[in-house]
């Protein structure tokens, strides 16, 4: 898995390739960490190269938006490949995150928040 | 069905072990030219009946946490191709598929963590079975080509 980051219009993006997986997901989990920790409550989640996520990383996912949601943050899901979005539906996560089809769309919605 | 081949792997019970048993099947699978979403499918159900085992199998029994899981993974023949995965351990008893709950309703701040593991499993495999066999915990998936 790799990560790389930047910041776009004050808004932090995160972007993710490969796998999020029980070996992995921790690095996910101390990116997204660091960036709550540096008061940034509002975060984009590039996973467009992700082409799979198992329950570690949804559970990852959920705790870094259990910590923006009550700052008025939230952490925005963008370009999901379908088996990472079937995966999402299954446990119904799909519910519980904004999902953008690309960074403009999530970026338009972070900047109207 | 019938099962011509299996190979096996044994690894402590532990989350860092997962890539090497989910890399094991994945290789197998690859090498029998299954299809890759297929392949993914799999490598999932059985990630999470691993993550399963490290996470509870061993916790608090004896004060042992140095328990070990077997991956055995076989392609099955017959009517229909497929994969045949047995995960085992030693562990606390534990029936998986007797604890499929429904997946909440609740919003991100009430949303409980657990239970999405056996979900996956279940969404991403045509037969699971559990049983308790000789003190050891028998998990059988079947995905069908």
């Amino acid at each position: 898995m790799e990560i790389s980051q930047t910041t776009i219009n004050d808004v932090p993006v995160v972007s993710v390739s490969g796998r999020i997986d029980a070996a992995t997901s921790r690095d996910l989990e101390t990116v997204l960490n660091d960036l709550i920790e540096q008061n940034q409550s509002m975060i984009v989640l590039d996973l467009g190269g992700v082409e799979y996520v198992s329950s570690v990383g949804l559970r990852v996912m959920l705790a870094a938006l259990k910590k923006v949601k009550p700052k008025k943050g939230d952490l925005l899901l963008v370009s999901m490949q379908p088996f990472v979005k079937e995966v999402f539906e299954i446990t119904g996560f799909t519910r519980l995150f904004a999902i953008f089809p690309g960074q403009a769309e999530a970026l338009l919605h972070a900047k109207s928040h | 069905m019938q099962e011509i081949t299996a190979q096996e792997i044994i690894v402590p019970a532990k989350k860092d072990q997962i890539p090497v048993v989910t890399e094991f099947v994945e290789a197998l699978m690859n090498s029998r030219g299954f299809d890759p979403q297929k392949t993914l499918e799999v490598m999932l159900a059985v990630e999470e009946a691993c993550t399963n085992v490290a996470l509870y199998a061993y916790a608090g029994k004896d004060g042992n946490q140095e328990g070990l899981m077997r991956i055995a993974a076989g392609i099955a023949h017959g009517k229909h191709r497929g994969m045949k995965l047995t995960i085992e351990d030693w562990g606390i008893p534990f029936d998986p598929t007797k604890h499929i709950k429904p997946i909440s309703d609740a919003g991100a701040e009430e949303r409980p963590i657990g239970g999405l593991g056996i979900h996956l499993i279940k969404s991403y495999v045509d037969d699971i079975k559990y049983k308790h066999i000789d003190g050891k915990n028998v998990l059988t998936l079947i995905k069908y080509e």
